[in-house]
Order: structure tokens, then C-alpha cells, then sequence
């Protein structure tokens, strides 16, 4: 059972790089999303809390964010969550600070789910488990493996799994015209690597032996990706490789034998065998997950078919207009932001939406009757230009079409 | 009891709706804002539940209280259409309390002190109960100013008419004539204005005669009038001004003897199964520091709220949006400034369509210009406030939604007879002076149709 043990046991250092990587994806995570704080996540924004609770795909756990609808609360929870991964960045959390940050990171990620991609749910995962690994730092010096651990290797596993299938299914194409880079067009067989790439990782990182070897083969294409398309979600997966990687044997210092320091977590008494070891999995507050899941509802939903950029056949850009105001009061374009686009995205999938919307921009330059107008793209895998559509949706009639081009 | 349909997205008002009405969702906050689905609802209730207990026992009891007032303000915020008074005050009170030492004697956290210096308790937060107590009846006779309780003294006598909300001893009290109804309207009116003065004199028994008063005033009351939580709350509210000897009799060693094994249990239980559960028992300094001060800006925040609802409805601005944040904001005045001359019941009478009729309130056939009402026990008294709140203005339109929710439960129960058509009808009868014949009308509030 030790032998089995040791070849999927974690470096402790990798994990103490890991709990930072993550701490600094929140950080830079929460300052995005600050700056759209009131207009996406208040009762003042697009989607108030009596929207969110009239849409029948709302994930129907608790939320922190649902507490109160004011900005101000808003803003402070995200600050909150700040503060929290400013403690994890400097070695001073605890798994119930490290608790509260992933409720908090899950909470602000579900009250509008039209904007979350995989990046996100693979955060979320990680920091989930991250609240049960141990507590390692950068001059560690020994593997563990603990119900955590196995259930991070999971997850990184399942998570390279599903997004290897769901790339293997949408044509690159899509994504570089939805929302790549220049470079995006250059290598269009890029995607089958990608897969491949994803599928040899799933399986490694099961292995001592072979994680680095496959992480390094990843990393070219992590780069390419983030390069081509955009950094986000390569470098969030490159966080979630950070524990697998033994930094020791790259720097000067003692190394020791993984077999040696195996740490299991439980008693040494009942290390060796696999009925002890299944007591100790009992004894593991990772248990806890089921009281967990129920109070967070969907927490542990995993969509993998949500790379950023998102392969959608069809763009969406919008306008906010009023007739007492020459000048366009909100523009939603192909060329923003990552949050901006899956918004675009969220209103393309339900144009519903643009009425909230509508009435959120008005009441944000303190004016009424503002007009939506939206002009959807066709995209398509052979790179032909589609015929856009306009059309200017009202607060009075969703989906009226006031003009037509092509079709 | 009834919790699915008062709090959850199977009842009444789902979020999504509740949220829509700015004149419910007003209050900024709600730890049941964040959830409406049953199974999260009933965990939360759970934990309220738990938290009660704990602080009745005095487990971990400043944790416990807070944890109350939290749990119990936000389920008062979900749905304000269930309330009562009483609610409001209890709610308050448990504000005032968390910044006691509660937990000092009585409690399973420091058994009995018996020590001279622990005996008395002077803080801000003693001196906001103090006053907040005092305050319910001030500020409940200073808007007593209709002729029923000024001029004529009839106000018991309206009162003793509303049929819903009497008790076995109001109809006694009715046969006494109005001469003696009308002392006790000035009874009553007096007893609120200087009953409360009374607490101020620094004498044992003085302080204990004017708890005995106030106490047998709401006893009176609850003898005559059905007000549910709020006379059980005025009851329990003064306990706490009782003097130090009072507790010292026979009554405190009862006390600490069996909190003491109760809290017991709850210690082997929490070693048993929440040995990874760890409460801190003791604040933090700043956190000392902040308890300290913070009920004396939440007292003139309090006092503000109260003058200013003299007024009437106040906008969400300057320091009622605050009072409204911390719940403090509150207005007093049961039966003012004049007593309702109209009292009755609500029938919400339904045809099926195999041609059944019958009062989907009490699913009992009932003839039509009939003004009996049906009694309510105490699990239905949340029920009975909803009805009676659903006939004030700005409620009105929810007695449609309540017809739509008594079909919809109907409907699902019975899908091979279901609902054609519902009325929700209000059969209102108008009290007259001197024992006179009442009139009596029937009004349809709501109307469905299949």
C-alpha cells in the first residue's frame, strides 16, 4: 500500500506553490471583476435578484452575494475576498480562512452564471480541495498523498479529460473568430494537439515519474494558447499542474526519497494497510464535502464545454441608446474585455436579458426610455462571412426585429 | 409549521416575486434572501432552532444570541406580511440582550456568580433595554390620540369587537358595560404613559411592584385579546430589570441546577460529534471595544427612527437607512390612533368543476352571507396575521396572489377536480356605539377564473 502510495504522493513544495498560484488567480480574478461590480452583480445591474431568481436555470444553492443587493455590500464582499487571498498569497491561511474564500469566490462566480467559463469552474474546484490539503511551505521537503491530494489528481484529471473531449468536438476556428488573437488564424491544426497534449497530462500526473516530463511537454502549448487566444484559462490550468511539479530537484538542497517520507495522514500504525487507510479517509474533514455541496447547491457543477475564447457560431454586439443623448450610452464589441464578452455571450444565448440591461443603463446616466439594439454575426468553421442581423429590442417587446440584413 | 409556504419557492412567494414588491423587499439585508429552495430553507430554520436552544441554555451564549438575531431578523425581513408587533419587539429585544453579558450567570458557559460586583450590570447596552422597554409603551400612547381613547373612553369597548382576535375573556368583559370598559381605556392609556417611570426609582421594591404592574398589564391583555408573540414578549422583556435578590431566592438555584446539567449534554455531545467545530468563546479586544460603543450610536439611532415614524412612512435616507440595516427601525401604537371599527373574516369560496363548493381556507362548505369565522390554533396564527395584513392598503394586491397560491395547492392535491372559479371574499361587519346592530357587507377582494 506505500509503494502504491508514494507513486501518486504530491511534493509538499508543489502544494505550497500551488496555494499561492491560486491565491494570486483570485487576486487578479476580483479586481476584474470590481470594476463591473455594481453593473453585474447588484440589484442596480443587469441582473437584480429578482431576475436571477426568475430564471429557472439558476443554480439554486446558497450565495453570499444574494444576502443583500445594495452595491455597497457587493463591493465589500469582493473586497473580502481580496483581503482573504492577500492572507493565502502571504502564508497566513487556515483551512476555515481557506474555506471562506472558496465560498466567497463560489458565491460571486454563481450570481451571474452567464459570465463564468471554465477557467472559473476549474478555480473554483481547486480551491475547494486546496481547503483540505496540508500546510507545506517553499523549504519542504517530502511527498504527501491524503484523500485531498487524490481528490485534486481527480479533478486536474477530469478536468484535462472533459476539456480535451469538448475541444476535440468544437472547430478551433470557432473560438479565433469568437474571440482570438491575430495569431489565432496561423495554425489551425493547433486543436488536435492541444487534445492530445491534454489527454497524455490526464493520465501523468498520476505518476511520479512521468508529471514532469508530460507538464513540460504542456507547457509550449499553454503559452500558444494563451498567446493565440487568451491567457486566462492556459494560465489557470498551468496553476493547477503546480502541485505536481518537484521544484527540489531544480535547486540546490537536500533530496530525499519520496518512498521515505511518504505521509498518509493517518496513524503510522494504519498507513500500510488499506483497510486503515480507509479509516483515515473517514476520519478526513474532506467528508464534509456532502454538507458542502448541499449548502452551495450546484458547487460542484463542471462545465468544461466554456473555454475562453467561447467556440459560439453566432457574436453578439450591442448598443444602449437614447434619443435625448447623441452619444451611445453602453457598447458591448467584439474587441472587449473577457467578463464584457461573456455577457455578450449570456445575451445572445437569452435577449430577454436586454431589458434589465437596458433599464440598468438608464438608470446609471439618470435617464428612461433608452433602446437596445443588438447585431449578431454568424461565424463559421470555413471562415466565410456570415450576414449579421440588427435588431433593436425595447424594454416593451423582446426580439422585435427592426431590420434585417441578409438571410 | 408552515414554513414551505411562507419562505420557499413552493409557497406563496417565491423570491423571484417577493423581490419584485419594493414595498416588502425594503429592508436591505436577509440571510433568507439567499436561498428559497425547501430543503436549504429547512436547514436554516434547523440552525436557528439549534442556536435558540444554545442560548436558552447558555451554550456558547454571545455566539448563540448573535447567531439568533441574525437568523431571526432575516426570516422576519423574507416575508413582513406574517408579522406581527410582537415580532418586531422580540427581535429588538434579542438586539438590546447580545450586548449583556447573558452568558454570565444561569448559563452552561459560567454556572451561578454569586460574586457582589457581577451582581449589577451598567452598560450601554443595559441602558438602551432599559429604555427600549420604556419606549413600546411612550411611544404607543403619544399616538393614541383618536377621540376613542381621548374623549369618550370606547376604545376597549372597539377593541373587544374585533371577533378574530378576541379571547375567553372579552366577551365577559364586553357584558360589563361601557362605563367600566371606558376606566380601563384610561386605565390602560395611563398605565403606558407612567407604568414605565415607575423602573426609574432606584428601589428594590418599587422596581419589582412596576415589573409585577407591567406584567399583569399584558396578562389582562392576553386574556382578552389574541396578539400571539407580542404579550409573551412584553411579559419576558422586563424579566431582566428584575433586581439581583429577586434571583438570589429559592428560583436561582432551580435555575442553575438544571442549566447546568443541560448544558452538560450539549458539552459531551459537542466532544462527541463537533470536536472539529471550534467557537471561540471570548471576543477579541476590538471586538470588545466595538460592542461596547456600538449599542449607544444604535440607541440614537433608535430614539431618531421613533421620532421621526410619528410622522408616518419615512424615506430610506440618513439614519433610518441605518436603523433599517441593524432592524432597529421600529413604530409603536397597536389600536391607534383610533381602534379599527371594522373587524370580520375572509372566505375564499371555490367551484370545482364536477360543481363542488366549499371555503378553500377550511376546505368546509360554507353558506353563502354566513359571517362565522373559523378558529385558529396557534400553529395557524402566521396564517391568520397574512390574512389579517392582506386587508390593509398596500396589501391588497396580494390577496390575489394568496388566491392563486390556494388554487394552485388545490389543483396539484386534486387534478381530477380541479378549481373553475374562486372568490376571495372579506365579509367585513362595522362595530356600533352602544350595542347596536351591526352592518354587515361582503366585499370581493380577488377573482379567479379557470
Amino acid at each position: 500500500m506505500t509503494g502504491l502510495l508514494s507513486r501518486i504522493s504530491l511534493p509538499a513544495e508543489g502544494l505550497w506553490a500551488f496555494r499561492r498560484g491560486l491565491a494570486l488567480l483570485c487576486l487578479f480574478d476580483i479586481l476584474e471583476r470590481l470594476t463591473h461590480a455594481s453593473f453585474f452583480y447588484s440589484d442596480l445591474g443587469i441582473f437584480p435578484r429578482n431576475i436571477y431568481y426568475l430564471d429557472p436555470s439558476h443554480p439554486g444553492g446558497m450565495n453570499l452575494y444574494l444576502l443583500s443587493g445594495q452595491p455597497m455590500f457587493v463591493v465589500s464582499l469582493l473586497f473580502l475576498t481580496q483581503g482573504l487571498a492577500i492572507l493565502q498569497l502571504l502564508g497566513r491561511s487556515t483551512p476555515w480562512r481557506r474555506g471562506f474564500l472558496w465560498a466567497l469566490m463560489s458565491s460571486i462566480q454563481f450570481r451571474f452564471p452567464g459570465l463564468m467559463d471554465s477557467s472559473d469552474e476549474l478555480l473554483r474546484l481547486m480551491l475547494f480541495w486546496d481547503i483540505f490539503l496540508l500546510k507545506s511551505d517553499s523549504s519542504s521537503r517530502f511527498d504527501c498523498v491524503s484523500w485531498a491530494t487524490i481528490g485534486l489528481q481527480v479533478q486536474v484529471c477530469a478536468a484535462l479529460l472533459g476539456i480535451a473531449r469538448h475541444q476535440f468536438e468544437r472547430p478551433w476556428a470557432l473560438s479565433a473568430q469568437w474571440g482570438g488573437t491575430r495569431w489565432a488564424e496561423l495554425w489551425p491544426g493547433f486543436s488536435s494537439i492541444e487534445v492530445l497534449v491534454y489527454i497524455i497530462l490526464a493520465v501523468a500526473i498520476w505518476f511520479v515519474k512521468t508529471r514532469e516530463i508530460a507538464i513540460g511537454l504542456a507547457l509550449p502549448i499553454l503559452f500558444w494558447r494563451a498567446t493565440a487566444m487568451h491567457p486566462v484559462f492556459p494560465l489557470t490550468l498551468a496553476v493547477g499542474l503546480m502541485p505536481f511539479v518537484r521544484w527540489r530537484s531544480w535547486k540546490a538542497g537536500p533530496s530525499l526519497d519520496s518512498r521515505a517520507k511518504v505521509n498518509t495522514l493517518c496513524p503510522p500504525s494504519q498507513r500500510t494497510s488499506l483497510g486503515g487507510f480507509v479509516k483515515s479517509l473517514l476520519r478526513e474533514p474532506v467528508l464534509w464535502v456532502g454538507l458542502f455541496s448541499f449548502f452551495q447547491g450546484y458547487g460542484f457543477r463542471e462545465d468544461w464545454d466554456r473555454v475562453y475564447p467561447l467556440a459560439e457560431k453566432e457574436t453578439l454586439q450591442l448598443t444602449v441608446r437614447s434619443s435625448s443623448e447623441p452619444r451611445p450610452l453602453f457598447q458591448l464589441e467584439s474587441t472587449d474585455g473577457r467578463r464584457l464578452r461573456l455577457l455578450s455571450d449570456a445575451l445572445c444565448e437569452n435577449l430577454g436579458l436586454t431589458t434589465p440591461l437596458g433599464a440598468a443603463v438608464s438608470r446609471k446616466n439618470g435617464m428612461t426610455g433608452a433602446d437596445v439594439w443588438v447585431k449578431i454575426d454568424y461565424n463559421r468553421a470555413d471562415f466565410r462571412l456570415g450576414l449579421p442581423t440588427i435588431r433593436m429590442v425595447t424594454p416593451n417587446s423582446t426580439q422585435q426585429v427592426i431590420k434585417s440584413e441578409g438571410q | 409549521m408552515n414554513f414551505r409556504a411562507h419562505y420557499t419557492s413552493e409557497g406563496i412567494l417565491p423570491l423571484g416575486s417577493f423581490l419584485f414588491q419594493p414595498d416588502l423587499s425594503f429592508r436591505p439585508w436577509s440571510v433568507f434572501y439567499m436561498t428559497d429552495s425547501p430543503p436549504h430553507v429547512a436547514a436554516l430554520f434547523v440552525l436557528a432552532l439549534v442556536s435558540s436552544v444554545c442560548l436558552a441554555l447558555g451554550y456558547k451564549t454571545r455566539w448563540a444570541g448573535w447567531i439568533c438575531w441574525i437568523l431571526l431578523l432575516g426570516l422576519q425581513v423574507r416575508n413582513p406580511l406574517i408579522l406581527h408587533k410582537g415580532d418586531r419587539y422580540l427581535v429588538l429585544i434579542l438586539f438590546w440582550g447580545n450586548f449583556l453579558p447573558w452568558g454570565k450567570s444561569f448559563s452552561g458557559d459560567h454556572g451561578f456568580l454569586t460574586s457582589e460586583d457581577e451582581k449589577v450590570h451598567l452598560s450601554w447596552g443595559s441602558v438602551a433595554l432599559f429604555l427600549q422597554i420604556c419606549c413600546l409603551y411612550w411611544f404607543s400612547a403619544v399616538t393614541r390620540v383618536g377621540p376613542e381613547w381621548q374623549v369618550d373612553g370606547s376604545a376597549l369597548y372597539y377593541t373587544y369587537h374585533l371577533e378574530p382576535i378576541l379571547n375567553w375573556m372579552a366577551v365577559p368583559m364586553l357584558s360589563t358595560g361601557e362605563a367600566v370598559l371606558e376606566f380601563f381605556t384610561r386605565a390602560a392609556l395611563l398605565m403606558e404613559m407612567f407604568g414605565p417611570l415607575l423602573l426609574f426609582i432606584p428601589v428594590p421594591w418599587i422596581r419589582f411592584v412596576s415589573i409585577l404592574l407591567v406584567m399583569g398589564f399584558h396578562i389582562g391583555i392576553m386574556a382578552t385579546l389574541s396578539l400571539g408573540l407580542f404579550t409573551w414578549v412584553c411579559i419576558a422583556a422586563p424579566l431582566g430589570l428584575l433586581p439581583s435578590r429577586f434571583w438570589e431566592w429559592r428560583l436561582g438555584a432551580f435555575l442553575e441546577t438544571h442549566l447546568q446539567s443541560a448544558a452538560l449534554v450539549l458539552h459531551r455531545l459537542r466532544a462527541r460529534f463537533l470536536s472539529r467545530l471550534w467557537v471561540p468563546s471570548e471576543w477579541s479586544t476590538l471586538l470588545q471595544r466595538f460592542t461596547r460603543w456600538l449599542p449607544a450610536v444604535a440607541l440614537v439611532l433608535t430614539l431618531t427612527t421613533l421620532v421621526i415614524n410619528l410622522g408616518g412612512p419615512v424615506p430610506f435616507t440618513g439614519p433610518t437607512a441605518w436603523a433599517r440595516v441593524l432592524g432597529l427601525d421600529q413604530s409603536w401604537g397597536m389600536f391607534s390612533p383610533s381602534p379599527p371599527k371594522i373587524s370580520g373574516w375572509v372566505t375564499a369560496d371555490a367551484t370545482t368543476r364536477s360543481g363542488r363548493e366549499f371555503n378553500l381556507l377550511t376546505g368546509d362548505p360554507v353558506p353563502p352571507g354566513s359571517f362565522r369565522g373559523h378558529p385558529s390554533s396557534v400553529w395557524d396564527q402566521r396564517w391568520r396575521f397574512y390574512r389579517a395584513n392582506l386587508q390593509s392598503v398596500n396589501f391588497g394586491v396580494h390577496a390575489s396572489i394568496y388566491l392563486n397560491y390556494l388554487v394552485r395547492q388545490w389543483d396539484a392535491a386534486h387534478p381530477e377536480d380541479p378549481i373553475q372559479v374562486a372568490r376571495y371574499n372579506w365579509h367585513a361587519r362595522s362595530t356600533q356605539l352602544g350595542y347596536r346592530l351591526a352592518f354587515e357587507e361582503t366585499l370581493t377582494e380577488a377573482e379567479y377564473h379557470r
